[in-house]
């Protein structure tokens, strides 16, 4: 018996003795309440360097997502309890408001954003570069920016965002016996022609020790309070390290404030053409028009786009996974909003990053787009090329082919492919008892158009990047890949890639990522095989 | 299987439930390092519970979702350290709440252990334990779970190769600190 073996039968010992029952259920129960808001930071975006994080925040005031994050500011700003009872039972009977959220950046420099609510009427948030207007049944976008091109609006039916989730917005927290809060009688003032009280709240500041990364300023709310609990100024500031306050943001509401209708009513700018969101999204890539459609347990995948790369390095492939009719009534999905003007439905996922495709082949995916439970992908099917370095000289080893359940080639017959469709499906009904979410997954033959001959990545990319950003008018998702100075190679962190960025720049970010992979297919050496000893593989 | 990174993408657009995947995936885990310092499974799961809790409220913290693990781990010891010194029946022994392995060693001392394991298993599991936090995860995936290299990888958001080699390495620590054991 070698010591592997024995390592197993001690692991399998312990794994029948385990002494602790499933936390699952306890800690999903003992979660915080559906009001409760994590504390959000803009956007999570995975690994982003810290100067794509300012063009975020410069995109989110534009986007009006901005406007989201500053009230959910005034969530976590606001406990205790008992005053954001009051903030949302005030704005709830409220017949109008008007929202003033001004933020200042690390220079000081001021950005204002305005919302006007009117109950049954309609809502208009204002940002520096961007309208977004809405009338409980439809949302229209525009951008403020100037510019030479065709000025649009963008349309679409109302997520219902403001009109039915503003309370929502604001909802309660649970308190939290960590939050300090200090009546600050020298800080009371009048406004809006009401004596309010001030307090300051500051806010714990832990989670830099708990999550091991550099610690964050101390930030702390001066909150201003009229004696009937409703809050009209929320100032957050952050401490300098000499210890002085600079603000950050303030949000001040304005209850019952005048409203003229025509300020919330939709009056379009003229002379612009009206773009339709959803038309936008499927004009891109419409399913009637799909090379290959295939039902996979409920779930139909379609094949939009493929086209070989040079060299037989695999595939260029365009995706896309939606429910069936049947599916989508036996597992309705939730809606889930995502922005002021999305509302996400999750049914299925295909992958969002960079893998391993069987033995034989890797998946290097280019960027996705989602709405209506409906997800695009664009990705690389590629076959794995393994080798070995003897007397330093580098040998092909093509033998090590396993062809469990997959193709021996994606090539297989002249105009035809074989590529991998795959998803996640995301109805909590089909978690399993561990709470995983299972995929399917299948492999599938998709006839190449004759006019799709072998392009270099540099072409592909291109041709990603111009359907995502078309799509990106009406969708959540984006382009991947592996940003320049990200480090750690061969194991880089991908991140979102911006639409601005350059055909070739974007090519070189998804290289990296094929780079990465590549790595793997060196045999012997230090990389002890594709599969470790023991467990359940041998 | 979706990764951590997707799965906290989710959480933070507002689909709690899936936080659930999160805490199957790591229970263990976070169960095993909360054990290493109190040495009591029902203190262990308080511990674990807690971590998750607090996981799940600064979620927005992770700014590298794949190293999502890492981070809850270290939640845990923290947790555990902190449970461990009110439990404490020796309040003169002072803990740094650093990260000094220090800490945890002199407050082991000064537990009765509480565990329903078997010697041979609680041995395995304090050397489990003891792995470095990223090759303990992929063990515990591994051989506690039962998941395959490739759901690991793709729950971790690393390559197979990498994963594969930091199951060797594990193994050949573990051989080395269960020497003679084995």
């Amino acid at each position: 018996m070698t010591a592997s073996d024995n390592l197993e039968e001690r692991f399998a010992k312990l794994r029948g003795e385990w002494p602790a029952a499933s936390l699952v259920d306890d800690v999903m129960k003992r979660l915080p309440s559906q009001d409760f808001e994590i504390q959000k930071k803009p956007a999570f975006e995975p690994t982003m360097p810290t100067r794509r994080r300012g063009r975020l925040f410069a995109g989110l005031v534009s986007s009006g997502l901005f406007i989201g994050m500053a009230i959910a500011w005034l969530v976590i700003i606001s406990r205790p309890t008992t005053l954001l009872a009051a903030i949302q039972d005030n704005l709830k009977n409220a017949q109008s408001a008007h929202v003033v959220i001004t933020h200042w950046d690390d220079k000081d420099v001021a950005v204002r954003s305005e919302i006007w609510y009117k109950r049954n009427v309609g809502v208009r948030v204002e940002s520096p570069d961007e309208v977004c207007l809405e009338d409980g049944k439809t949302q229209w976008t525009w951008s403020t920016k100037k510019t030479d091109g065709e000025r649009v609006i963008l349309r679409q039916k109302s997520p219902g965002f403001f009109t039915t989730q503003l309370a929502q917005m604001i909802s309660l927290p649970e308190s939290s016996p960590e939050w300090t809060k200090v009546r600050s009688a020298e800080l009371d003032r009048e406004i809006h022609g009401r004596k309010c009280q001030a307090s300051i709240l500051t806010f714990p500041n832990d989670s830099a020790a708990l999550s091991g990364n550099p610690p964050r300023p101390q930030v702390r709310g001066i909150v201003l309070v009229e004696a009937g609990g409703r809050i009209h100024e929320i100032t957050v500031e952050e401490q300098r390290k000499e210890g002085t306050w600079r603000r950050v943001a303030k949000t001040q509401i304005d209850y019952d404030a005048a409203v003229p209708d025509e300020k919330v009513l939709a009056k379009l700018p003229e002379g612009v053409r009206v773009v339709d969101r959803a038309e936008a999204f499927y004009a891109v890539h419409p399913l009637e028009k799909a090379l290959k459609r295939v039902e996979i347990e409920g779930l139909i995948f379609a094949v939009h786009d493929i086209q070989p790369l040079e060299n037989g390095d695999g595939f260029y492939v365009v995706s896309s996974v939606r429910g069936s009719e049947e599916y989508l009534k036996t597992y309705p999905p939730k809606a889930r909003p995502f922005n002021p003007e999305l509302v996400l439905l999750d049914v299925a996922f295909q992958p969002g990053s960079n893998m391993s495709q069987g033995g034989n082949y890797f998946r290097v995916v280019l960027g996705n787009a989602q709405r209506d439970g409906v997800e695009y992908s664009w990705w690389l099917v590629m076959p794995r090329r393994f080798y070995e370095i003897k007397d330093g000289k580098r040998i092909e080893r093509n033998d090590l082919f396993t062809g469990q359940g997959e193709p021996e080639r994606l090539d297989n017959q002249p105009g035809k492919a074989m590529v991998p469709l795959m998803a996640v499906l995301m109805n909590p009904k089909h978690r399993d008892a561990n709470g995983v979410s299972p995929q399917v997954m299948k492999w599938v033959e998709v006839p190449v158009p004759a006019d799709r001959s072998p392009a270099i990545l540099l072409e592909v990319a291109g041709r990603a990047k111009r359907d995502s950003k078309a799509m990106s008018v009406a969708s959540a998702g984006g382009l991947i890949g592996i940003a320049a100075d990200e480090k750690g190679a061969p194991n880089r962190a991908m991140t979102r890639i911006m639409h601005d960025v350059s055909d070739a720049d974007f090519a070189a970010a998804i290289q990296r990522g094929i780079d990465d992979m590549s790595r793997l297919n060196q045999l012997g050496g230090s990389d002890p095989g594709p599969f470790p000893p023991g467990g359940q593989e041998k | 299987m979706e990764s951590d990174a997707e799965i906290i993408h989710a959480v933070l657009r507002g689909d709690r439930g899936q936080f659930a995947t999160l805490v199957a995936r790591y229970e263990r885990a976070v169960w095993a390092t909360a054990w290493r310092v109190v040495k009591d499974d029902h203190a262990a799961s308080d511990a674990a519970q807690e971590a998750f809790l607090e996981a799940f409220k600064h979620l927005s913290d992770v700014r590298d979702p794949d190293h999502f693990g890492l981070w809850l781990l270290q939640i845990a010891r923290r947790q555990a350290i902190r449970l461990a010194k009110r439990r404490s029946r020796d309040p003169s022994q002072s803990l740094d709440d650093g990260d000094s392995t220090y800490a945890d060693d002199a407050f082991e001392s000064n537990l009765d252990k509480v565990t329903s394991l078997s010697a041979d298993a609680e041995d395995l599991l304090a050397t489990v334990a003891q792995l470095p936090e990223h090759e303990r995860i992929v063990m515990v995936m591994r051989y506690l779970d039962g998941r395959s290299v490739a759901e690991i990888a793709a729950a971790l958001g690393r390559p197979v190769g990498t994963i594969t080699k930091q199951i060797s390495r594990a193994i050949e620590r573990l051989k080395f600190s269960l020497k003679g054991v084995i």
